[in-house]
């Protein structure tokens, strides 16, 4: 009895820590660090599998605009985090974007958190 | 004129078929259209099974193929989910599984076919993600799986599997009842394309798999998996899955793998994301 506690629970712990989807390996991005882009503009959510990819134009110092691909969830888990298509709309300004950023250094990563204009925090 | 003489044509139609509707409501002789829609004989009995539990199920616990085996520690959050227990793999394919392990530890797992859209096979589409349905009709059971619209088919109509299988992702599944157990036996599966989980583990052409499927008292609904490989395993590998169900207003999504991947094999030989041009300027 106390032993099928035991293995429970580690399963229970081991599945929070595991991404619930495996589509492919996590390895590309750095989830070890958090990167933030600042007032960022979407420019599309692609409201697609096997992924959703949120689309952002961000502006740098020297005025040089980037164009950064953000990989978010599936869109079944995507909607059991609250998201819709229209939860990012073009034009939409986001302040402060958060993301996982790819190991190779190319504009892209894994969506982490987004804080808009109104406070409202979007997270996957 | 030609547009208004099509209209009338399909009003017709549709006339005929309202008009056979009614027809079809009478079972008798619904039943002898049925039987009419064969060239033979249905090859099933009416009674087709003693428990019946179609419908949406939710797998529960984590999304790998031994729900209780404990994952190597992920330093770089890789999502790598190798297990500490190795599977029972003889000394040859223990040292490939070693391998694997360690790109596995480094979050490469470049040999999971998935990431570039095939089908997840089995005994994948048993232990997935998302949604699991069950549909039981005369002389088969249907599982769907909602990640890759992975469709299975268990024919339980009393076939034998055939002499000389094609192999595909899924296998050939036949079943049949033991009281109110579900007896599946599945082989010919895609050795070269379907491995167990995302951890990496691999089969040879000569796994089978057996499953015992039942409807448990607590509203769960379990499977039991037991894989044997002699190829490649010393002893059968076996696991237990559960299902629960969900609400009835749960809508099975599409999922479309190809309609979108982004990835493609990056210098290093694992999965790395295709991004867009940059804007011109």
């Amino acid at each position: 009895m106390k032993k099928t506690l035991v293995v429970t629970i580690l399963a229970a712990s081991a599945y929070f820590v595991v991404p619930a989807y495996a589509h492919h390996s996590f390895a590309m991005f750095d989830r070890t660090a958090d990167k933030v882009l600042s007032n960022a503009i979407v420019k599309e959510l692609e409201w697609t599998n096997p992924h959703t990819w949120l689309e952002v134009l961000v502006t740098n110092p020297d005025g040089t605009v980037v164009e950064w691909g953000l990989e978010c969830g599936p869109i079944n888990s995507a909607k059991n985090h609250g998201w819709t298509k229209r939860t990012f709309s073009p034009g939409d300004k986001i302040p402060t974007l958060t993301i996982h950023p790819l190991k190779d250094g190319r504009p892209g990563g894994q969506f982490v958190k987004a804080v808009l204009a109104n406070g409202k925090i979007v997270e996957y | 004129m030609r547009a208004s003489k099509m209209m009338l044509m399909l009003a017709g139609v549709a006339a005929a078929t309202l008009m056979a509707a009614p027809a079809f409501a009478d079972t008798a002789t619904g039943a002898k259209a049925l039987a009419r829609s064969y060239k033979t004989k249905p090859p099933y009995s009416p009674i087709h099974f003693p428990v019946e539990w179609t419908g949406v199920w939710k797998y529960t616990g984590p999304n790998r193929f031994d729900p209780d085996a404990k994952v190597l520690p992920d330093p770089s959050n890789s999502g790598s989910i190798a297990p500490v227990e190795d599977p029972p793999y003889n000394a040859e394919n223990m040292a490939k599984w070693h391998e694997r392990k360690r790109q596995n530890a480094l979050g490469i797992v470049k040999d999971d076919p998935t990431a570039f859209c095939t089908l997840p096979g089995m005994p994948r589409a048993m232990t997935g993600t998302y949604s699991l349905e069950f549909l039981m009709t005369p002389g088969q059971v249907t599982t769907i799986t909602e990640w890759m619209n992975q469709v299975r088919r268990i024919y339980t109509d009393g076939r034998s599997q055939p002499d000389d299988p094609d192999y595909t992702y899924n296998g050939h599944s036949i079943g049949h009842w033991e009281n109110d157990t579900l007896v599946v036996d599945t082989v010919a599966i895609n050795w070269k394309d379907t491995i167990f989980d995302a951890s990496g583990t691999f089969h040879s052409d000569a796994m089978k798999i057996n499953e015992r499927i039942r409807l448990l008292d607590s509203g769960l609904l379990e499977d039991v998996i037991t894989v044997i490989d002699p190829k490649v395993f010393t002893r059968p590998w076996m696991v237990r899955k559960t299902y629960k169900r969900f609400q009835p207003d749960y809508e099975v999504g599409e999922y479309s793998c190809a309609e979108n991947n982004r990835y493609e094999i990056g210098p290093d030989g694992a999965v790395n994301a295709v991004l867009k041009p940059q804007p011109t300027k």
